[in-house]
């Protein structure tokens, strides 16, 4: 079986039919932003990805391995999640340090090499003079920063965001496309986004969820056709 | 690794130190620390301290570190400021084993037990059943204010178990529960003393070897799952040592009061730290110090009276948590 993420024959109803036997395939690393109308889809897609929404048929593999029979943890150690503008009571410091759970003893107790890494991932993102701020001082472009760094330091193979720039301005939003394209270079970015410039400038590919299938699209010229 | 400024710890064991020694020096009559250390005492004066003092001193470390330990715990689990043992129905659930135990039918069953045993094992049974309820309601109702909900709820339902045992029982059960309901922080025989002390620190160290994990209470359940944590076990742990350490020393010392509730607004307020994880250990120790000093002001030193400790730590612990409060940025909406 290739590498990368492969979803086979999914079927999924939530309230209303949402995939009909639907498929599509990956490479191991890109940008590849998934697309479609309000309620087509895109939330539970991702859901079913990380195990949050069961399949009622179908299967989702990585790397040939199906994803469906994994725990939790062994999951949170391929896929990462993005949540974006968090709303939480803690320091970025200990925020961040959070995404080095799937890799923690029973105590949770984080070890030299845990630190080391979240120190790194600090650096790289600007968030060093931030890390004792409280999260919720933050402005929504550092959240962002902040909710990456902590997918960063999980170190998984494939990063899913939903909506990373909703609520951005220009800049922050342009940062935030750059830093996930230079992460596509040895990661799979899967990403939601409704910003067809941005999208058409930086995503290598797109998935579009309509009428319940996946349609993968490979020429970013012109995306608003698909929406009319 | 980032841990509690060491300044608030170093001060939090100073002033447990202190109240300690307070405790121990003055009360109905005072007897010189030289002396107590150097074990110079007189026969009266020696079992002051060793039938008396000591005794409540090492009631009220216990008292003071359980309660606030499980107050945090608790904070952090219903992501409420408000939220502490009482809230959650728990001092009720004891409450309403003693007063069956007490004041009603439950003395039959007991029969053989004297009376303060009985009120123990009541009173567990009391805060395992409710503990039990609100366990299993968990797993139904998701979100955590729905939780406090019924969590006051069954506390309630408790409560007005309680009045009406009050209602139709004799004046001489009934003053001896609201005896009970006063708060003590004297436990006179030695055997339940220990087993108090055990209870309790080996409740404590079981948050202290996972706080690491109280954390994560703050982070939604989805998101706590996304990172291969399984939430469910880690707030079912937390829940189970709360409400065993809320128990025992309900059980064995009546319904507290504010405790639980002020002393981890007090050391949240004092590090300035966000990091629930951070603030287990200082609350322990403050909570210690507090309640040691709460109990030496109940004994009212230089006097023959002492008050039951609720007085003390309502009339203290009440207006500070709401000057606390006013401070905070709990305050923000």
């Amino acid at each position: 079986m290739a590498n990368g993420l492969s979803i086979e024959n999914i079927s999924l109803s939530f309230r209303k039919e949402l995939f009909a036997n639907a498929s599509i395939a990956s490479e191991e690393t890109g940008m590849i932003a998934i697309m479609g109308l309000n309620g087509s889809g895109k939330s539970s897609l991702m859901k079913s990805i990380t195990g949050e929404q069961q399949l009622n048929a179908g299967e989702i593999a990585w790397n040939g391995e199906s994803l469906t029979d994994k725990s939790s943890q062994d999951i949170a150690k391929i896929i990462g999640v993005s949540n974006g503008l968090v709303d939480i009571d803690l320091d970025v410091f200990t925020y961040v340090s959070l995404g080095r759970t799937p890799f923690l003893s029973w105590d949770l107790n984080l070890k030299e090499e845990d630190l080391e890494e979240l120190e790194e991932v600090l650096e790289c993102l600007s968030l060093q003079d931030l890390k004792h701020q409280n999260i919720n001082s933050l402005s929504d472009g550092e959240k962002q920063r902040a909710s990456l760094a902590k997918v960063l330091v999980q170190k998984t193979p494939v990063i899913l965001l939903d909506e990373p720039t909703a609520h951005l301005d220009v800049k922050a939003k342009k940062e935030v496309f750059q830093l996930l394209k230079a992460l596509s270079q040895n990661k799979l970015v899967l990403f939601i986004s409704h910003d067809i410039l941005n999208v058409e400038h930086y995503a290598d590919q797109v998935w579009l969820v309509q009428n319940k299938k996946i349609e993968m699209l490979n020429n970013l010229e012109n995306l608003e056709q698909y929406f009319e | 690794m980032r841990t509690f400024p060491k300044k608030q710890l170093f001060l939090g064991i100073v002033l447990l130190v202190l109240s300690v020694c307070l405790h121990l020096v003055f009360g109905s009559v005072s007897i010189s620390f030289v002396d107590i250390v150097n074990g110079n005492l007189s026969d009266l004066d020696a079992t002051i301290i060793k039938d008396l003092r000591w005794p409540k001193v090492l009631t009220s470390i216990c008292i003071g570190a359980g309660l606030s330990a499980a107050g945090l715990l608790m904070q952090a689990l219903f992501r409420n400021a408000l939220a502490g043992p009482s809230i959650l129905g728990v001092s009720s659930g004891a409450s309403m084993g003693v007063a069956l135990f007490v004041l009603g039918p439950a003395t039959w069953w007991f029969a053989n037990l004297d009376l303060l045993w009985g009120k123990v094992l009541s009173a567990f049974i009391g805060c395992l059943l409710v503990m039990s309820l609100v366990l299993l309601l968990t797993k139904k109702v998701k979100s955590n204010i729905a939780i406090l909900i019924v969590g006051v709820m069954i506390g309630s339902i408790a409560s007005s178990l309680v009045g009406f045992l009050q209602f139709i029982s004799n004046a001489e059960d009934l003053q001896s529960f609201v005896l009970w309901t006063l708060g003590s922080t004297f436990i006179e025989d030695s055997t339940m003393l220990l087993v108090l002390m055990v209870l309790t620190g080996l409740g404590v160290i079981a948050l202290l070897m996972r706080k690491n994990g109280i954390k994560y209470l703050l982070l939604p359940q989805e998101q706590a799952q996304l990172l291969g944590l399984n939430i469910l076990s880690l707030k079912r742990y937390y829940i189970i040592v709360s409400c065993v350490l809320v128990g025992v020393i309900t059980a064995f010392c009546g319904p507290i009061a504010f405790v639980g509730l002020m002393v981890p607004h007090a050391v949240r307020y004092l590090s300035k730290e966000d990091n629930p994880s951070l603030l287990l250990l200082p609350c322990v120790i403050f909570g210690a110090a507090i309640m040691v000093f709460s109990s030496w002001l109940a004994s009212i030193p230089g006097s023959e009276l002492s008050v039951p400790i609720n007085i003390v730590t309502s009339m203290f612990g009440a207006p500070i948590v709401i000057l606390l409060l006013l401070k905070s940025r709990w305050n923000n909406g």
